[in-house]
């Protein structure tokens, strides 16, 4: 026994199943046919299971005829368990699944023949199954030459062969024109009103809404609803196209009526009719006259859409392997995090620490500068005041030469100053905030001497040449002189001509 | 049983494709025979039989019995009716064996046929040029046997052919995968210094030219028409098994 068999025994319908589940396996991946499925086929009448494409209806059918077998779950047929029960409800089964796989080049006749002596079934069976579809002035033609309809009328014929309490049928009335469609369903309803029981597969609501006693509507492989036709298909809403000249103000009064009214350009929609009459007799009312009033049906997608249950969203529980990959993810990432942000604060004390270090190597540099700034102007007044001593003895020496010489009236004031010289004292005097840093800048705003104005005049004879080097110089610090690249302040290259004062 | 066996067999003798491979054996066997005539001088019926020319040309017949067992479950034809009497008799295992069966049945006729028409065609053209080679009965005989032996192949092939053809599904891969295989052991394995004894084709020729004794590497393999027998015979039953096991179980499309 491929799986537990857990139907209830003694019950009085025709097909039961009980979570029944098929999945497909191919190499694009599983395909679910069936998933749970709890199927209840009433003895009796015609039962439709109807569905869209791909809800699993013909899978359902083939699990029932054996054709294919279930991955779970149970099916009992007339009490008797499937599949392992199929040998003995052979002659109380007929299906038409699929192709029926007739030889054309054989006649009709034949081909039950085969099927009938495949079947125990005695010759004279056959004539009267052909007669039962209305076949039988086509039963000596070739399947070859059949229509589609008659070819899905051999099919019915061929399932009737053992004379089964419960025919089951795929897509009754599939490829067939509207005669074939008619004469087919009429055959299915006569069967069925001789006490058989009829379980049809279908994608047309009208099918069955026309010949079906009873419906399963079927989604994802799943039931979606069961019972009554009339109660499940029966109350089928019909939305009205209607189209007239003043659609605005026929909506307005539609609406004013109670009807529910969608426009869509100059055509109104109206959803919800019970008798269409009552549009055109509301309208009539406002003197407004329809051009078009055609009902629409509700269509199978439709239908399939109402009984499907309002689901909110759950949150899929995930998988074992899928919660410690999200695990591993989310760890992964807060270490990645973690690394960023200590890189992060690395760089930046990094660089804090750089502009420390550059700032005070710029202040030390300042004050160092300064400095020598402070020694060289001392340094300049001295040799100044040196020279004008010097001058000024020069002076006085020749003022006593030429007072020796001369009359003391022509001698001039040696005590007064040469107005014809400049005062070298007050030239080379350094403004006393250029030597300090301005605040706030950073750097040092070193003084910048005109080197024109501490130039001495050498053209002059007896100017006093310009000091030599002395060794022992302060020179400004290594940091000052050569810059760093990433580090060098416009404030740096100002030092230089300060540095070539400082030696002076 | 019976009824399941007479539809298959109806089936089978229905599809076209039978009838061109049967039409395909008859004058395959037609060109051998022709072309023997225009060189009947060339060697005697009794070394043809002795060389293996003969069982050559009935080998074909037995590839092509194969091939129509093949067919006689794949196709688009062959899955209806199986779905169609599936409907009526449920019971899968009737079912497999009736189309195993009917294979091997449905595939003598043709042969038959055509082995005929070899054998009566051979000896036609070497009797006319006086080239028997042995007394006529004893070649009469030999090539009754023959083609007895021919029959059974035949059946094997066609049966173990259906088998394959439940097991792959498809005709265009078992028909294919013979030929391969028949290739490779015509290539490489025989060449092979060990292993000889196991070859289908070599097999097969064995029993079909009824070989009493044949020199292997360092001795004699015994009774080579046995081996041959019951190694293709067991090659048979074991797809013919695996099929069944797979056909109870696989979702019929």
């Amino acid at each position: 026994m491929p799986y537990p068999v857990r139907v209830m025994p003694g019950s009085d319908t025709a097909v039961e199943t009980l979570g029944l589940r098929k999945a497909y396996r191919s190499v694009r991946g599983r395909v679910v046919g069936v998933e749970g499925l709890d199927l209840r086929v009433p003895a009796g009448g015609i039962h439709a299971l109807l569905g869209l494409p791909g809800s699993g209806r013909t899978t359902v059918l083939r699990l029932l005829t054996g054709l294919a077998h279930a991955d779970g779950g149970a099916i009992k047929i007339f009490g008797t368990p499937v599949p392992d029960g199929l040998p003995d409800l052979a002659g109380r089964i007929g299906a038409v699944v699929g192709e029926p796989g007739f030889q054309a080049p054989l006649s009709g006749r034949r081909n039950l023949a085969l099927l009938a002596g495949a079947a125990g079934v005695p010759r004279a069976r056959i004539d009267e199954v052909l007669a039962r579809v209305l076949l039988t002035d086509r039963a000596r033609a070739a399947y070859g030459t059949y229509s589609a309809d008659e070819g899905r009328r051999l099919a019915l014929a061929a399932a009737l062969l053992r004379d089964p309490d419960l025919l089951v049928v795929d897509e009754p009335s599939a490829g067939l024109d509207a005669v074939g469609t008619r004469e087919i369903r009429e055959a299915l309803r006569r069967l069925a009103d001789q006490g058989k029981t009829v379980l049809l597969a279908t994608g047309v609501l009208t099918e069955a809404q026309q010949i079906a006693d009873t419906v399963t509507v079927l989604d994802g492989g799943r039931v979606l609803a069961q019972g009554v036709v009339a109660d499940l298909l029966g109350d089928a809403e019909v939305s009205v196209r209607v189209r007239l000249d003043e659609p605005g103000k026929a909506a307005t009064a539609l609406r004013a009526a109670g009807f529910k009214v969608r426009a869509d350009g100059d055509t109104l929609h109206v959803d919800g009719v019970a008798e269409p009459s009552d549009i055109s007799r509301a309208l009539a009312k406002q003197k407004l006259f329809v051009s078009e009033l055609a009902p629409q049906r509700e269509d199978l997608a439709a239908v399939v859409g109402r009984l499907r249950p309002v689901v909110p969203p759950t949150p899929e529980v995930p998988s074992r392997a899928e919660e410690r990959a999200a695990r591993k993810a989310a760890e992964r990432q807060a270490a990645e995090r973690r690394k960023a942000a200590d890189q992060r604060k690395a760089a930046k004390e990094a660089a804090a620490r750089q502009a420390a270090a550059d700032a005070e190597r710029a202040e030390k540099a300042a004050v160092k500068q300064a400095a020598a700034d402070e020694r060289a102007a001392a340094r300049q007044v001295a040799a100044d005041e040196k020279a004008a001593a010097r001058q000024a003895a020069l002076d006085e020496r020749a003022a006593k030469k030429a007072s020796s010489s001369k009359p003391d009236a022509t001698k001039p004031d040696a005590t007064k100053p040469d107005a014809t010289k400049p005062d070298a004292t007050k030239l080379d005097a350094p403004k006393p905030d250029a030597q300090k840093p301005k605040a706030g800048s950073g750097k040092p705003n070193t003084p910048k001497p005109d080197l024109q104005k501490h130039k001495p005049d050498t053209g002059k004879p007896g100017a006093p040449k310009p000091a030599a080097p002395k060794r022992g110089t302060p020179k400004p610090s290594p940091g000052a002189q050569k810059p760093s690249p990433g580090t060098q302040k416009p404030g740096a290259d100002t030092q230089k001509p300060h540095r070539t004062e400082g030696t002076r | 049983m019976t009824g399941l066996l007479w539809a298959e067999l109806r089936r089978f003798g229905v599809r076209p494709a039978i009838r061109w491979i049967a039409a395909g054996m008859l004058a395959h066997v037609a060109l051998a025979v022709a072309l023997t005539a225009f060189e009947a001088g060339a060697s005697t019926l009794a070394g043809m039989l002795e060389q293996g020319h003969i069982s050559f040309y009935a080998l074909a017949s037995v590839f092509l019995a194969y091939v129509a067992g093949v067919l006689l479950v794949t196709g688009d034809a062959a899955a209806g009716g199986t779905r169609a009497v599936l409907t009526v008799e449920p019971r899968r295992s009737r079912v497999y064996w009736s189309k195993v069966a009917a294979a091997a049945l449905a595939v003598l006729p043709g042969v038959a046929a055509a082995y005929t028409l070899l054998a009566l065609g051979m000896y036609g053209v070497h009797a006319r040029s006086g080239m028997l080679g042995a007394p006529a009965p004893d070649l009469a005989l030999a090539l009754t046997w023959s083609g007895v032996r021919v029959l059974a192949l035949a059946a094997c092939a066609a049966a173990g052919g259906a088998a394959l053809g439940v097991l792959v599904r498809r005709w265009w891969v078992a028909v294919p995968l013979v030929v391969v295989w028949l290739l490779i052991e015509e290539t490489a394995l025989s060449t092979a210094s060990t292993g000889g004894e196991w070859l289908l084709a070599a097999n097969a020729d064995w029993w079909v030219r009824g070989t009493r004794t044949v020199l292997f590497g360092d001795g004699l393999l015994a009774v080579p028409l046995v081996h041959g027998a019951l190694l293709l015979l067991g090659v048979t039953v074991l797809l013919t098994v695996l099929g069944w096991v797979v056909f109870r179980r696989r979702d019929v499309r």
